[in-house]
Parts: structure tokens; sequence; C-alpha cells
């Protein structure tokens, strides 16, 4: 049994592999791209929608309502990048139950580099926002004793971000095939079932965790210029923490 | 669990590339429909609100117009009805003018023809009296009436006093001495009448007239003097009861 969609090969020219991971990729973002061309080459401005315009007017408007919530900042330069993590990680987790496709998401390699792309994305942010010296000075705070925890907390926060979704999402497919080893009938079905709803919160998860170290970045030099520094980032940190839990 | 890092890179660029078809294709799209959708929908409240406030202007244009409409008909009402009240006293003033007069005009018809019947009856009554004098007179003492007229305006003549004679003779100046009866008069009874004028007045000319309206009477006209004696008044003292009873009667008649 292949564990990572990494290990199924399809196609090898040289150093390039093509394997299910990054076709499964594709998948998804054409699905995502042309259902999105689709629908948005025939807005209608007026108060009359499609039915389908209306969907993605209400996922959209649901997004930027997280992220408004969560970093208490407009949500225009955040949402394509946060908004795209939800849709990636949740459609992945909506195809793992079409029989034979691979969810990328299960594949440690790409819950990787969606972790890379956060993990750069936080201090590029961060410097757009209060600048380089402000920002690598957050690493030193309070003290400069806690530069090295600082800077290790950043790491595993990453590392933490990668394992977490690709662990829960490679476990609905493990547990789905482990118990379809032995209980082959209806049993399983309930557990993609479980699995749906287990990547919905996943995908949830991840963007929110997205959006929050993106929050810590750039609030810092707004929260020491108010000197509310206390009241104002602990919000933030609170919903970090009740979602790591 | 491994990670294979040309799929790692690749998924890099995949999420980067998506990140952009989504910015290109939904984002972008969608948000800017939303905000055409909202900016449409804040003009046309826009455009409501000053519809609103035009309704409002032209409601309250309305009801100030209304209540003017309401107070110039109040007022023309009242003016209406203040000159129908006029009119309505004036029409009552000459309805009770029109039937004044009308009862006016009816009473002196009436009055007219009470009097035009008292004289007819009176007239009547005298001649009816006339006959019936004569015929009592002539068969109970053998006399004419006429002699017995004679004879009592002798007598009156006589009880004249000399004031009446001396008007008399001062009226001689004016004209000649007329005696004038209802019938002819005798040789007898002419000689007496002018025996007894030329006792009081001297020895002047007498004409004798007949004239049918004197009612079994006599009367000496000297110039515009008149000395007369007839049954006249014995006929207005009948026709003044006659007339006072017709009055009564009239009256119970009005007030029945």
């Amino acid at each position: 049994m292949n564990m990572s969609p990494d290990e199924i090969e399809l196609f090898r020219w040289g150093p390039i592999v093509l394997n299910a991971t990054i076709v499964s990729t594709w998948a998804i973002m054409l699905v995502l791209a042309a259902g999105s061309w689709l629908v948005t080459r025939k807005l209608s401005p007026e108060t009359r929608i499609s039915r389908w315009q209306h969907v993605l007017e209400v996922v959209v408007l649901g997004m930027q309502q997280q992220i408004r919530e969560v970093s208490r900042q407009e949500p225009g330069e955040y949402l394509p990048f946060v908004g795209t993590i939800f849709l990636f990680v949740a459609m992945s987790a909506l195809s793992s139950v079409v029989p034979g496709f691979h969810p990328p998401t299960s594949s440690l390699s790409t819950t990787a580099a969606l972790a890379m792309c956060v993990f750069i994305a936080v201090p590029l942010f961060g410097i757009q926002h209060q600048g380089v010296r402000n920002y690598l000075r957050q690493f030193a705070q309070p003290s400069v004793f806690m530069l090295p925890f600082n800077v290790i907390g950043e790491l595993s926060r990453t590392l933490a971000l990668a394992v977490r979704l690709y662990g829960n999402m490679m476990s609905g497919t493990v547990i789905a095939a482990i118990l379809l080893a032995f209980v082959p009938l209806f049993v399983p079905v309930v557990m993609q079932l479980f699995g749906l709803l287990t990547g919905m919160i996943q995908a949830y998860i991840f963007a929110i965790l997205a959006m929050v170290y993106i929050a810590s970045a750039t609030q810092a030099h707004h929260e020491e210029g108010t000197g509310d520094e206390i009241t104002s980032s602990h919000p933030v940190s609170q919903i970090g923490n009740e979602h790591r839990q | 669990m491994q990670i294979d890092w040309f799929s790692f890179g690749a998924q890099v660029v995949n999420f980067l590339v998506l990140v952009w078809l989504l910015k290109r294709f939904l984002y972008g799209p969608i948000l800017k429909a939303i905000d055409e959708r909202e900016q449409r929908i804040a003009a046309r409240l826009q455009s409501a609100a000053k519809r609103e406030a035009a309704a409002e202007e032209a409601r309250q244009s309305y009801e100030n117009r209304q209540a003017e409409l309401a107070h110039l008909k109040e007022s023309l009402v009242s003016e209406a009805a203040a000159e129908v009240e006029a009119w309505k006293r004036k029409a009552l003033t000459k309805a009770r003018e029109d039937v004044a007069a009308a009862r006016q005009t009816w009473h002196d018809s009436i009055t007219r023809e009470q009097q035009h019947f008292l004289g007819e009856l009176r007239a009547r009554t005298a001649r009816e009296v006339q006959q019936v004098v004569r015929h009592v007179m002539a068969t109970l003492a053998d006399q004419n009436m006429e002699l017995q007229t004679v004879h009592q305006f002798l007598t009156y003549l006589n009880q004249q006093d000399e004031e009446a004679w001396g008007s008399a003779r001062n009226g001689q100046a004016v004209g000649d001495i007329i005696v004038r009866t209802a019938f002819p008069l005798t040789d007898n009874d002419e000689a007496s009448l002018v025996g007894a004028v030329k006792d009081r007045l001297g020895d002047k000319p007498v004409r004798f007239e007949v004239d049918p309206q004197l009612i079994c009477g006599v009367e000496l006209v000297v110039g515009d003097h008149k000395l007369q004696w007839n049954v006249d008044h014995y006929l207005q003292s009948l026709e003044a009861s006659v007339a006072a009873a017709i009055e009564k009667r009239t009256e119970r008649l009005q007030s029945a």
C-alpha cells in the first residue's frame, strides 16, 4: 500500500518525476480555476445574480469575514493567500471521496510546501507592514536572550503546521484503507464522511493559523505604536492557542 | 514519511500559481462585482432618499395646500352662509311686505266693496222705506209723504238759530237760492217754502229743482251754504249698525 501519493510515479524524465501528488494538485487547480472562470465570466453587479455567483460570493465574503475577525485588519491583501490555502486544502479533502483519487494534502511534500509558503509569507507581510528592522526586532523581545527561542518557535510552528495537516489528511486515507481490509462494507463510508468533516476542519485550521501568524507579524508594530500591546495581542494569541489545541 | 523535494518545489510553485489564478479569476471579479453592487445599492438608496425627501416635500406642500383649500372652503362656506342668511332675511322682509301689501289691497278692496254694498243698501233701504212710509201715511193718516216732508223741513228751518241763517245770508252773495227736493212740489208747498225763505233771507228769487238722489228730503242751498232735512241720517245710523255687524262677522271669521 502506498502511504504517500509521492510514491506513485506516473512519468519520469530525468530528475523530473510526475507523481500522483502533482497531477492531483493540477486537477484541483484546474477545477478551482476553471470553475471560478466559468462563474465569474458572467458576473452581474445587479441585485439578481446567478446561483453559482451567489455561492462564490458567500464563500469569498465568509473568508473575508473570518480574516477580518482574526486579524482585526482589512482582509484585502491577505485574502488571495489565506483564501487559496483554505480552498486548496478544502478541495483536497473533498476530493478524497473520489475513488482512486489521491488528495495532494495526504503528501508531506504538499503540506510542507504549504507550510513553507506560510513560513515565507509571514515575514514578507510583517516586513511589508512594519519594515525590516521592526520585524527583526520582535525576535529579540522581551529580551535579546529570547532570540534563539523565538527563532526556534518560528521554525517549529511551521513544522507543526505541515505535520498537523499531513497527519490529519493521511490518517483519514490510511484509516479508510485499513478498515476496508477488515470491514469492506458500510464502515469505510462512515469513516470517509468523518474524513470529510475532518478535512474541512483542517482546512479551516490551516488557513486560520496562517492568518494568525501573519497577523501576529503585522500587528507588532501597531501594538508598539499604540501602547496597547497586551490587550490587542492577546486575542490573536488566544485564537492561535485555541486552534493549536 | 519523507519529503520528495522535487514534489515539494513543484507544490510551492503550484500553490503560487493557484494563488495567482484564483486572484485573477475568483477574488478580483467577485469582489469587484460586490463593490459595484454595493455602489449601485448605495446610489439607489441615495436616490430613494432624495425621492423620499422630494415626496416628503411634495406631501408637505400638498398638506399646506389642502389646509389652505380647507380654510378657503370654510371661509367661502361661511361667506355663502352669511349671504344666504342675508338673502333669506331680505326675502322674508320682502315677502312680509308683499303679504302686507296684498293684505292691504285686499283690505282696501273689501272696504270698497263694503262701502259700495252699504251705499247700495242705503239707497235700496231708502227707497223701500220711502215706499213703505208713503203707503203707511197714505193708508193710516190720509196724508202723503211729500207734504209731511215739506212740513218737516219747514219745522227744521224754523228751528235753525240765527247763526245758521247768518251763514246762509253770507252765502247769498255767491249764488242763487235753490230749493232741491227728491220729488216735484205742489204749488202750495212751493209757496210755503218761498214764504219761509223770504222771512229769513229777504225777498230773493227761489229756484226749485228735483233731485231723485235726495232720499225723501229737501235741501235749501244758498251759495256755498246748505240747509237740509232728509232721512239720510236715519239711514246712516242703519248703515253704521250694518257695518258694525259686518265688521264683527269678518273679525270672527278671521280669528277662526
